[in-house]
């Protein structure tokens, strides 16, 4: 530095006076606009949210997973009342009795026979073999019983009462209040009802003896929706969608992406669902995908070209006449107009967990929606960006902004379609929302972008 | 520059941080800005985008180990090229004139008066302009310089040397004005 160098950079080195209306007043309200348009740097806020998060999820599974299990103690017998003291079954050579209708084939009505003596009886069955384990029920009250559609279903022929107990049969048996009172022996084995006995209502006898040691008579459970509750198991199902996904990159304080535009990509979803009750489920899934964004740009380059002792004329350009003529090392600069387009692409691994509702069931469909935390790891990006000064560079994973990790809020919604007892066909609108930053710059600026994709998939139960 | 102080109440979002920050700091920002932008209205829009950018961003700064006059000068001066480039590009084929290198190792005048300075910065050509005041005042390396402009470090020389023979040239022809008229 020459000292022409040193008096200019001394010169500058100083405060200038501020002119009129460069006061704070003047200008802070112009500041703190552009703040709230700029987006606050919160990394330090990043950690927190996602341990937040992550609890609630955690959370939630563990409230889910202890309300089931507070369920299946405490979920009553409504239907049914213990008569410990009156013993009705003698004969446990046989699976099932009927006491009023013993040889009645199984596709015969059963008979009421009420009688006075017997005023709070209508009829009564013995099912179950377990000597020890004999329970007999009394059936009350109007809101204690089993309904007259269930007696009356075993006028259903054989070929339906077949069907396997499981919780989606047992919308076809609805109960309704009724004024019969019936008193009914329950065996804890429903594995070993009789051929003899009409089955149609061991399906619902037998799931409620499924659980004899929930058997108390203070309580009932009074919707059929109890007794899917009874008759639920945790269970995991495995699912599989693919997709199209597009992304929103925001502006950041200083990285430009005005000439980039979010271009579809794709992904593909594994996912592993734990249902822990009917409806609600904890999910995991991973997530290969590739974002794609189109960068077009048009700029101007300077270009710059050395020749070595290059003979330079002049001429008079009336005459052509030779007026001067020289040798020098030359060098020629020009502009150069250049138009980027590139599709831009970004590979990434996600891993998801979060809380699965299925809110709304109507026949076959069902409609729900999810919530969870991502974590992405970027693989790679390949393509060509704009950088803080408008120049055109290329963007992957050398590059200073790029950034791997990445963790994000994921939002979903779903509908499911019943193909048969085992497959699900669903689709789902899933979006996520990064709460880390995706790229970084000198001064610590980002950019959070939002991912939305539709999937389509199919579900099976493991 | 400012009070720690200023810099922990600014973390905090206080305004009277922001005040107190910005009175200390506005008019080395301001010095800056006048340098890198002719415009005189859109230096107070440069000024505000700058000064929200430092509070956005001062969670970053690390007080005890970053030097907070040089972060807050790389901002502005950042966001002055930026600024200039979305105005207006810097190099295009309007400004570029095909030109011969010329080495010229005499020295320049020592005593410049600030008030010349500014004259002599006003009237400098916008092309040798950047780099001269990214080289000369800002201690830019010609390397940074590519980077920042997005040219050759051979480039950045030859526009510097140019830039210097253009100081030179106008201070020689002031100076005819001066004792000729």
């Amino acid at each position: 530095m020459d000292k022409f160098d040193s008096n200019l950079k001394n010169g500058f080195d100083h405060k200038s006076e501020l002119p009129e209306g460069f006061g704070w007043d003047d200008i802070k309200e112009g500041i703190y606009e552009k703040m709230q348009t700029a987006k606050p740097e919160k990394n330090n806020q990043n950690w927190k949210w996602l341990i937040l998060l992550l609890l609630i999820v955690c959370g939630s599974g563990t409230w889910f997973a202890s309300k089931y299990s507070n369920e299946k103690k405490s979920i009553p017998n409504p239907i049914l009342s213990i008569q410990k003291d009156k013993p009705v079954v003698s004969d446990n050579s046989k699976n099932v009795k009927t006491i009023n209708n013993t040889d009645r084939p199984n596709n015969e009505n059963i008979s009421t026979a009420d009688t006075p003596s017997q005023s709070d009886i209508k009829q009564q069955k013995v099912i179950g073999t377990k000597k020890r384990t004999h329970n007999t029920f009394n059936v009350n009250t109007p809101q204690n019983t089993i309904d007259n559609s269930i007696i009356e279903s075993k006028k259903v022929s054989q070929n339906e009462l077949n069907i396997p107990i499981n919780y989606d049969n047992i919308d076809k048996y609805k109960t309704t209040k009724t004024t019969n009172k019936t008193s009914i022996i329950v065996a804890h084995n429903p594995s070993k009802i009789s051929d003899n006995i009409d089955k149609l209502p061991s399906i619902v006898l037998g799931l409620i003896a499924s659980h004899p040691s929930n058997l108390n008579p203070s309580k009932a459970p009074k919707t059929i929706e109890a007794i899917k509750t009874l008759a639920f198991k945790k269970h995991v199902s495995f699912g599989l969608a693919g997709g199209v996904l597009n992304w929103t990159a925001f502006d950041a304080t200083n990285i430009n992406h005005d000439f980039i535009n979010g271009f579809p990509g794709y992904s593909i979803n594994p996912s592993i669902s734990l249902y822990l009750r009917p409806k609600h489920a904890l999910q995991i899934d991973y997530e290969y995908g590739i974002l794609q964004e189109l960068f077009d740009y048009e700029g101007s380059r300077l270009v710059e070209t050395a020749a070595n002792q290059t003979v330079v004329e002049v001429r008079s350009s009336l005459t052509g006449n030779l007026l001067y003529s020289t040798q020098e090392d030359v060098t020629v600069y020009a502009t150069r107009s250049y138009r980027e387009l590139k599709y831009n692409q970004h590979k990434f691994h996600t891993l998801n967990l979060g809380y699965r509702f299925d809110q709304i069931t109507m026949g076959k469909s069902s409609f729900g929606f999810y919530m969870g935390a991502s974590y992405l790891l970027r693989i790679n990006s390949k393509g060509k960006r704009l950088n803080e000064q408008l120049d055109v560079v290329s963007f992957d994973k050398n590059n200073p902004l790029f950034k791997e990790n990445q963790l994000g809020l994921r939002l979903g919604i779903h509908y499911n379609y019943q193909l048969n007892s085992n497959i699900k066909i669903f689709s789902q609108l899933i979006s996520t929302k990064y709460i880390t930053n995706w790229e970084l710059d000198d001064s610590n600026s980002s950019t959070r972008p939002l991912i939305y994709g539709v999937q389509i998939g199919l579900k099976y139960p493991l | 520059m400012t009070d720690p102080q200023n810099i922990e109440w600014c973390k905090k979002g206080l305004e009277r941080g922001h005040a107190q920050l910005y009175k200390d700091c506005a008019p080395y920002v301001y010095s800056h800005i006048k340098r890198y932008i002719r415009d005189i209205d859109f230096r107070k829009d440069i000024m505000q985008e700058i000064f929200a950018k430092v509070f956005i961003n001062i969670n970053s700064f690390d007080t005890e180990k970053g030097n907070f006059k040089g972060w807050v000068k790389r901002i502005a001066i950042n966001e002055c090229l930026q600024q200039i480039r979305k105005k207006r590009p810097l190099y295009n084929a309007q400004n570029i004139e095909t030109s011969f290198d010329v080495v010229d190792e005499s020295p320049l005048p020592t005593d410049l008066k600030r008030a010349d300075i500014d004259l002599l910065l006003n009237d400098m050509p916008s092309r040798y302009k950047i780099v001269f005041m990214l080289s000369i005042i800002d201690n830019y390396s010609h390397k940074e310089i590519g980077e920042q402009l997005n040219i050759t470090e051979a480039t950045s020389r030859s526009q510097l040397t140019r830039a210097r023979k253009w100081v030179k040239q106008y201070l020689l022809n002031n100076i005819q004005k001066e004792l000729y008229g």
